[in-house]
């Protein structure tokens, strides 16, 4: 077919053959490498986010360290192999009493470990005054030599008109044991 | 080639250039350029071409090897002598301007031995009068050509105009020609490297051209030849002012006093620069002189060369254009991922650190979870119940830490709902300290006879984690 063409119009043939394949090349190229590109530039991005984040907090070390050995200060620290349940039922028991919070019910359970740090979790059921419910809840939170912490609380009006509250909440025991303290 | 008055009123003006002898216009320059050698004669031939064991068309392609190499170029202005060509010329009315080639065309066709090849014909108007235009015409027949077109392939070098050798001859040496004012008639014999050429002037136009060859004549012969020349000219009627001779090498007395027969003789000196013939074709070229013998197939050779020209310096174009495209594409990846893979190593230099750090600050949040009392149950009781609005009563609440608070309760007017959380909303967004007491939001989900149902979530949505709706997670329930 192409026997017929001067050397010229073969050459624009090709030419325009070759730009063609040019053309598509690009684009289905150009596709694929739009994908590797953004990807590219991506796991750049994400690398030099993480070293800023990383050297950010390296930057922090001594402020950390600092805070950190405050915060623990507050923890109060329990014998090695003492039962922690009793400890701190009876210490929730003494302020529940002292707030005139009626406990109906508690249930202590299993001391976890997380980290340096134990817990062990109470969930009682409680009947109070507001002004008793408040003044519980402050005593918890300013125990000496105790960390509690209230995780959840649930407080609905006790029937109609009683001026009483009542719910339940779990509140978390937060200590140290003595192997621990020092880490 | 150009056709038509434009054409021809162009070459009268090139003629009367060169009859007024205006040389120091050249563009002295332009004569600097390659001027290829002649192409039948020696001029610019190296010595060799002396050299008969060897055969012309392979001399010649050494030549234009050459020359193309010295003057770094693959295209040439030919010039070819007289010898080789059909050279008449005819004289048509003014009127027929436009049919000068085709004229020119016929007069050539009838005198050509070669009655089957095509003739490119070159035109150059000489002479115009108000009645007529006297125009020099010539063709190269390609079988005359044929040993040049052999050297050219060989070479591989191309021609963009072939002019005559003898009107390159007379540009250059128009000046001495011309010494003598006030002739009109006169005879011009021209003995160069390919022998005789035979000029006739009327007032300084050509209006006969004839190439002896190079073969040696007698003074018998060449009074012959030249009486034939005059004969064929405008006939003997009209005498010979002048005869002028141009040789580079001596001339016989017996061959000076035989044209002393035609006219007074004068013998012009020469420059004995070997490349005069050639400058003055050079000068033709610049100044635009329209006879162009070229023949077909070489135009088209020249054509194809540099369509070829183009065609490789647009492939190389594409091929750059090419390698920088696919060097983008593939290149802006592998950049990145060398950036990457340093920052990586930068990160992995400082990991010992990091981690022990990171340590330390899972430490004290996880402690700090522990003792924050600014997101506590009760400091949540206590500025949900501050922002409560007079008519509203609180019936229920719910908080879990880090999750969500519920608030559940009971109005006189409906809009007073809306300015609690609008209220709500402002808790929201931090206080002074800039400690956002509901870091997630604040939700309106139910409200139906004085009744309001509100939901916050305590999840901090720039943590990792996505926050929790509370009021999903209850209905789940």
């Amino acid at each position: 077919m192409t026997g017929n063409l001067s050397l010229r119009d073969r050459a624009i043939l090709l030419g325009v053959v070759v730009l063609a394949l040019y053309g598509l090349a690009v684009v289905l190229w150009f596709m694929k490498f739009d994908r590797d590109w953004s990807k590219s530039i991506k796991s750049y991005e994400s690398a030099v986010k993480t070293y800023r984040r990383e050297a950010a907090l390296i930057a922090k070390r001594d402020a950390l360290q600092a805070q950190y050995e405050e915060e623990q200060e507050k923890i109060p620290v329990l014998p090695e192999d003492s039962p922690s349940d009793t400890h701190w039922m009876a210490l929730l028991t003494g302020l529940a009493e002292k707030h005139h919070v009626s406990i109906s019910g508690k249930k202590p359970g299993k001391e976890e470990q997380e980290d340096v740090l134990s817990k062990l979790e109470v969930e009682v059921e409680w009947t109070a005054s507001l002004s008793s419910l408040v003044k519980f809840l402050y005593a918890l939170e300013t125990a000496e030599r105790a960390m509690f912490d209230v995780r959840s609380i649930g407080v609905a009006t006790s029937g109609r008109n009683t001026g009483y509250l009542k719910g339940k909440m779990t509140i978390c025991c937060a200590y140290l044991r003595e192997e621990g303290k020092d880490k | 080639m150009e056709s038509g008055g434009g054409f021809a009123r162009q070459a009268a003006e090139a003629w009367s250039l060169a009859a007024e002898s205006v040389a120091p216009d050249t563009d002295d320059a332009a004569l600097d350029r390659p001027v290829p050698p002649d192409g039948a004669s020696a001029d610019a031939l190296p010595q060799e071409v002396a050299d008969e064991a060897q055969p012309a068309a392979e001399m010649l392609a050494q030549a234009f090897h050459e020359a193309s190499q010295t003057f770094k170029t693959r295209e040439f202005v030919l010039s070819v002598p007289l010898s080789r060509l059909l050279v008449r010329v005819v004289r048509v009315p003014v009127d027929e301007r436009d049919d000068i080639i085709d004229t020119a065309q016929k007069e050539l066709e009838a005198v050509s031995p070669f009655p089957d090849g095509s003739l490119a014909v070159g035109v150059e108007t000489v002479a115009e009068t108000d009645r007529e235009i006297v125009a020099a015409v010539a063709a190269l027949p390609a079988e005359a050509a044929g040993d040049i077109s052999e050297a050219l392939t060989a070479a591989k070098v191309c021609v963009t105009r072939t002019d005559v050798t003898a009107f390159g001859r007379l540009r250059a040496f128009w000046p001495q020609i011309c010494a003598k004012e006030g002739v009109s008639r006169r005879l011009v014999l021209m003995n160069l490297d390919d022998g005789w050429d035979i000029v006739v002037l009327d007032d300084g136009a050509p209006v006969f051209l004839r190439g002896l060859g190079a073969e040696a004549k007698t003074s018998e012969e060449l009074a012959r030849d030249v009486t034939l020349s005059l004969l064929q000219a405008s006939g003997l009627s009209k005498p010979i002012e002048e005869v002028v001779v141009f040789s580079e090498t001596k001339v016989d007395d017996a061959v000076l006093d035989r044209l002393a027969t035609f006219g007074p003789v004068r013998l012009a000196e020469m420059s004995g620069d070997e490349f005069e013939s050639a400058e003055g074709v050079a000068q033709r070229t610049v100044e635009g002189a329209t006879c162009d013998v070229t023949p077909e197939d070489w135009a088209v050779a020249l054509r194809e060369a540099r369509f070829k020209k183009k065609m490789i310096v647009g492939i190389s174009a594409a091929m750059a254009v090419w390698l920088l495209v696919m060097g983008v594409f593939f290149g802006v990846p592998f950049v990145y991922g060398q950036l990457t893979a340093r920052q990586t190593a930068q990160s992995r230099r400082h990991q010992a650190a990091y981690r022990a750090v990171k340590s330390i600050e899972t430490k004290l949040k996880m402690v700090q979870g522990y003792s924050d009392r600014e997101h506590g149950a009760l400091m949540l009781l206590k500025r949900i119940s501050d922002e409560l609005p007079a008519g509203a009563r609180l019936r229920e609440f719910r908080y879990t830490r880090g999750d969500s608070v519920f608030v559940q309760g009971d109005v006189e007017q409906d809009s007073v709902v809306y300015d609690y959380k609008n209220a709500l909303f402002a808790l929201r967004d931090g206080d002074e300290d800039g400690a956002k007491l509901f870091p997630g939001g604040v939700e309106l989900s139910g409200l139906r006879q004085n009744k309001f149902r509100l939901d916050a979530v305590l999840k901090d949505p720039e943590e990792d984690e996505a926050p929790v709706r509370a009021t999903a997670r209850r209905r789940a329930k």
